[in-house]
């Protein structure tokens, strides 16, 4: 059995501060050696066009965002199956959020399995291409977590084939 | 007096606000606004002509195409050059995908669940073992409480009406569109090299040379495409309407309409495009008139913008100043353009209608059957406001697909006669000044670009949803959208899913700026790691 497609996608508006983490993390991400079975993605303010995409992958990490109402830089780890998301009223097509796609995913029946991890930020408003010094200070952390999901998916796998 | 505000950005400008206010159940008054700057205007300013339609595309992550197009005209047109036959049908081709793209997205996930009850839909009591499998899937999704797309509608309102076998059919069909959408976008990167944001349409033609293998690919898939508009999108609306003929005729607005044409003909002659240049206006309907750029201004009494009378693009100015919202003075960063001072719909309808007065055959015939079919036979005029606007969308993608087929058809003649020639090469001048004219999905669209030193100086893009969603002009004369909603019976105002499905048939596209999540509860306390 071949080792599982992953996909890691980063999340955000690089023009808004804190906003761009996701894109942020997979820039940081990019500096480090991976296994052959995971591709990067920034994602930008997602779109439908990621629909395709999320039908061809076994796992899906996502860096984004999150509003917890904590302090800035904590990092979240959840699947969307896990809580509940607030969806906006959508005037315009430009709304459709991450979780309403994913939604979209999972009706259609093709899900990944989706773990994201979401930080909370301090600033996302003002105009700026570097994220406040709290969230720039959890990308170690946001790294080190990415890279042990990444061993445990592929250790599994391994060790599935070895039970199979 | 209630006042409603829907502004669904509360932490961030962005989007589209809608403000109205409501009075013995009826809109009395609506203000729209445009709460994000632009700015494309200033960013262009002084740089090379060919970063325009490079960099204009980002206006819209749903309809760059139409930027990039408009764009590369507006140069054509300053440098006096036009694409060979070839180019000039690839762009057709690639402007139809987003057409096709655009449409049966806007019909099944933003527009449909105005009219499609989800929750109804678990009701039905379907035979088919593939609805009881969608309808297994939904039921499963709406008791985990995760209504993801389809939260916040208005379910079990008193204004849905369909009975919940058709509200079933509709969430069966939504799921296909999603996969027929990803169809139509993969159709534009075929030849547009990416989607969004193609890359092979600049001034001159086209950078992509087709070959057969191409053509084989892309019938095989239009076709596929065409079948499901005819046998799914289609039927799909004849068998909504009738339940919402209380829409019909209403939500009209001024009753003015304007488009400057799209899908190039081999003429160049704007009346003999698929869908023609023209205008209508409500003072005498059905008479068709010329519509000409020269006509155009834009005002900017209600806009956050300097400036202090109203102005031709080709001499437009962008100087933003921002005062604070307030609906007696400045309220919106849209301006407001007008097309012989009077405020204009653009989009669907008035394209379908142009095309229809100008004895368009396709569109006539199209158009009379769907009269007839509603019986309201003879009476194009019954198709003012919001049904009418679903169903010129609808018409309007089996038109241009069905168009998309020749266009694929007469490439491949082309290159059996040898005429693979796809781009015209040209010198930039040192001084020049053009406009594209052209429409997106959304409606009339158009660029202005003034050259100077081989370099920008000045330009101005007019796009459709500013049209659509203008605030107020100089003469305090409301915009489009605005004007549709002033009437509408509101049942309540709680839950103002009348003024939704309004705004929603203009298709108003604003900006994509932000997107974090948003978890409801505080339960996400459960996952600091």
């Amino acid at each position: 059995m071949p080792l599982p497609k992953i996909l890691i996608l980063g999340v955000g508006n690089l023009l808004l501060k804190d906003e761009g983490i996701g894109i942020h993390a997979i820039r940081e991400l990019e500096k480090s050696v991976l296994p052959e079975n995971v591709q990067l993605l920034e994602a930008g303010t997602v779109s439908h066009q990621f629909i395709p995409l999320f039908n061809q992958i076994d796992y899906l990490i996502v860096i984004d965002a999150l509003e917890g109402g904590d302090r800035p830089g904590l990092i979240y780890k959840f699947s969307p199956e896990d809580i509940k998301f607030r969806s906006e009223q959508k005037l315009s097509l430009h709304q459709m959020s991450l979780m309403d796609i994913l939604n979209m995913v999972a009706l259609t029946g093709k899900m990944p399995k989706t773990i994201i991890f979401g930080i909370q930020p301090e600033d996302v408003s003002s105009w700026s291409l570097e994220l406040s010094d709290t969230v720039r200070d959890a990308i170690p952390r946001i790294k080190e977590l990415i890279l042990a999901e990444l061993k445990k998916i592929n250790a599994d796998q391994i060790q599935k084939e070895r039970i199979g | 007096m209630a006042r409603i505000t829907i502004d669904p950005m509360t932490r961030i400008e962005g989007h589209l606000r809608i403000d109205v206010e409501i009075e013995g159940g009826r809109v009395k008054d609506a203000w729209t606004t445009g709460t994000l700057f632009r700015g494309f205007e200033i960013i262009l300013k002084g740089r090379d002509p060919r970063d325009a339609w490079h960099l204009t595309q980002r206006i819209c992550g749903v309809c760059p195409t139409s930027h990039g197009h408009a764009s590369s005209m507006s140069m054509e047109d300053a440098f006096k050059v036009r694409p060979p036959d070839n180019g000039r049908i690839i762009r057709n081709i690639i402007e139809g995908c987003q057409f096709v793209h655009s449409h049966i997205l806007w019909f099944y996930h933003l527009s449909a669940f105005d009219y499609v009850d989800i929750i109804a839909a678990l009701k039905a009591q379907p035979k088919e073992a593939s609805l009881k499998r969608v309808q297994e899937k939904l039921k499963s999704f709406v008791e985990s409480g995760q209504l993801g797309p389809f939260a916040n509608a208005y379910w079990g309102h008193p204004a849905y009406k369909l009975p919940p076998d058709l509200n079933l059919l509709a969430v069966a069909h939504y799921l296909e569109a999603l996969d027929m959408q990803a169809k139509a976008s993969h159709l534009s990167a075929l030849f547009g090299g990416k989607m969004p944001m193609t890359m092979t349409s600049p001034p001159g033609g086209s950078t992509h040379i087709p070959t057969i293998d191409d053509m084989a690919n892309y019938l095989f898939r239009i076709k596929e495409l065409q079948n499901w508009i005819d046998n799914v999108y289609i039927p799909d609306v004849l068998a909504i309407t009738p339940y919402y003929l209380d829409y019909a005729g209403v939500a009209k607005g001024h009753v003015n309409f304007l488009a400057w044409g799209v899908f190039e003909d081999a003429s160049f002659d704007p009346k003999k495009r698929l869908l023609p240049r023209g205008a209508i206006f409500a003072s005498d309907f059905p008479k068709l008139h010329d519509a000409r750029p020269k006509d155009v201004t834009e005002d900017v009494t209600h806009s956050w913008y300097k400036g202090t009378k109203p102005l031709n693009p080709s001499v437009g100015e962008t100087e933003p100043e921002y005062t604070g919202y307030d609906p007696e003075k400045k309220y919106s960063w849209a301006k407001s353009p007008r097309y012989n001072d009077k405020p204009m719909e653009v989009g669907a309808l008035a394209r379908m209608l142009i095309a229809y007065l100008s004895g368009q055959p396709t569109a006539k015939k199209l158009i009379d059957n769907t009269l007839s079919a509603i019986g309201h036979a003879g009476r194009p005029e019954i198709l003012f406001g919001v049904v009418g606007r679903i169903a010129a969308k609808a018409l309007e993608c089996k038109m241009v697909a069905d168009a998309m087929y020749e266009w694929g058809l007469e490439i491949i003649e082309n290159i059996k006669k040898g005429r693979t020639k796809v781009y015209t090469p040209y010198e930039i001048p040192d001084k020049a000044e053009g406009v594209g004219l052209w429409e997106a999905p959304r409606g009339a669209l158009a660029h202005w670009i003034d050259v100077e030193g081989k370099k920008i100086k000045n330009y101005q893009c007019v796009v459709p949803t500013t049209w659509n969603i203008c605030p107020r002009d100089n003469k305090g004369v409301r915009g489009p959208v605005e004007e549709a909603l002033v009437g509408m019976s509101v049942i309540n105002s709680e839950k103002p899913l009348e003024v939704l499905r309004v705004v929603h048939s203009f298709d108003p596209c604003l900006a994509c700026t932000v997107h974090i999540i948003h978890p409801e509860s505080n339960r996400i306390m459960k996952f600091k790691v």
